[in-house]
């Protein structure tokens, strides 16, 4: 495989190396490390979406800059990944960064029932959307590192091993962790609906 | 062990759908019968509910015009500081100008004023008009942040201009981002503009409590009738979240 990683920077890509879509994440990476741009592409088309989501769902009102900066990040320190590694869990840990380094520049942040707001519904859904409108600000209302943590393993189709690697943690912490969230997230909503429940 | 710290242990496996079959038995039975545990569950699942939006389609574009810049001009400035960084070259020019302006005038004999002041005032004229042009601009853009900084430009033009007003308002009523509409609030509401009714007609057209309750506090203590109305109906609707009803209350009794 190195050796057709070596005909990229040839410039024979189409003869020698499989087409991108064909390519597992590793070696996406590995071909943008050889200096194949095209690469670069084909990870933004895989990862965009999922990384302006996260963002979004972390209330970040740039999102779309935010999901931007990681791919730029990708370019500048591919060089640093390390075949083997899991790409979707090293993209992510870009994406904390970039929010890190963001939020120490400007706190504009985008409200929480707007972040969910649920599009025009008939009026016999409009309980269910009063009930997620209120979901969305117990989210908004949780610690930070807990709602990160529940918009990772629920939305971001990261397994625990790769959220604890991210956090730092061991897997059996991230599942404590998300149970005592949910737990909070509960409360939270039963606050502010004055008694409800989910 | 108790069987809800079981259940706790297991509900996040399950949640990754990676439950062995006895185990998985045993919790659907286990949050039959456990109300609170089957609030977990519930919970869980109604998050699923929430969705977001959809990145931009022109995003792709953008990372290859971002990549296409010089590596150090794209590090240093991103895109959504680019507004503050052309504020920041006109600021230092204009300080300069003024500096220069005052040694002139400390170091020699004073110069006859009428022409000068003529030449000044058409001068600040045109900064006035090439910064509403520059708002306006600004407002129409697709980027939240940049709309954000058209909403804060704004603040250089007079209140009085009627264009820039009817742009900061329909940002206002329609703009699909709640910071925006704070910041316009802001920019409306400043000091020396008489902004309540503007304020008033644009709350009906919020669904933010946020928002709603920036407006709450921008006509607290109006005495215009309009206005009080308003409150007064904020505060008795239960269509509105208790922290609304709240702050129109308070609002109210300003």
């Amino acid at each position: 495989m190195a050796g057709a990683i070596e005909g990229s920077v040839e410039g024979t890509i189409t003869r020698e190396i499989p087409p991108m879509e064909g390519l597992d994440d590793d070696l996406c990476l590995r071909r943008l490390q050889a200096g194949d741009s095209a690469a670069l592409g084909e990870l933004f088309e895989r990862y965009h979406r999922a990384l302006f989501q996260f963002f979004t769902r972390l209330g970040e009102a740039h999102a779309d800059d935010l999901a931007q900066e990681v791919f730029v990040r990708v370019l500048k320190y591919g060089h640093s990944y390390r075949p083997g590694t899991r790409v979707r869990t090293w993209l992510y840990t870009i994406a904390r960064n970039v929010r890190h380094t963001h939020r120490h520049r400007q706190r504009a942040e985008v409200a929480w029932d707007e972040v969910y707001a649920p599009s025009y519904s008939p009026p016999d859904e409009a309980d269910a959307n009063q009930q997620r409108r209120y979901l969305a600000l117990a989210l908004g209302r949780l610690p930070e590192d807990k709602r990160e943590l529940l918009v990772l393993c629920r939305y971001q189709e990261l397994d625990y091993a790769e959220v604890a690697t991210l956090l730092g943690c061991s897997v059996g912490a991230v599942k404590v962790r998300v149970h005592r969230a949910v737990r909070e997230l509960r409360q939270q909503y039963f606050e502010l609906t004055q008694g409800g429940s989910l | 062990m108790t069987a809800c710290e079981r259940a706790a242990a297991l509900l996040p496996e399950s949640w990754r759908g990676a439950l062995p079959a006895p185990d998985s038995n045993w919790l659907a039975a286990h949050l039959a019968a456990c109300s609170d545990c089957a609030a977990d569950e519930a919970a869980w699942r109604a998050l699923g509910a929430l969705t977001v939006g959809e990145p931009a389609p022109g995003l792709r574009a953008r990372l290859g015009a971002a990549l296409a810049a010089p590596p150090a001009r794209a590090a240093v400035w991103p895109r959504w500081r680019l507004p503050l960084a052309a504020a920041a070259s006109v600021l230092l020019v204009a300080l300069g100008l003024a500096a220069g302006w005052w040694w002139r005038g400390a170091s020699l004999p004073a110069a006859p004023a009428a022409p000068d002041t003529s030449a000044q005032i058409a001068s600040l004229r045109r900064e006035v008009e090439t910064t509403q042009r520059a708002v306006l601009s600004l407002l129409r853009q697709s980027s939240p942040s940049t709309r954000l900084q058209g909403v804060v430009d704004s603040t250089n033009v007079p209140s009085d201009d009627g264009a820039v007003r009817q742009a900061l308002l329909e940002v206002l009523e329609n703009d699909p981002n709640p910071n925006v509409r704070l910041a316009a609030i802001d920019a409306l509401a400043r000091p020396g503009a008489d902004a309540s009714g503007a304020l008033v007609e644009a709350f009906h057209y919020q669904s933010s409590p946020l928002v709603q309750i920036a407006l709450m506090d921008h006509l607290a203590g109006s005495g215009a009738a309009p206005a009080r109305a308003l409150m007064h109906t904020v505060s008795q609707s239960r269509a509105f979240v208790p922290e609304v009803r709240q702050r129109a209350a308070w609002a109210l009794r300003q």
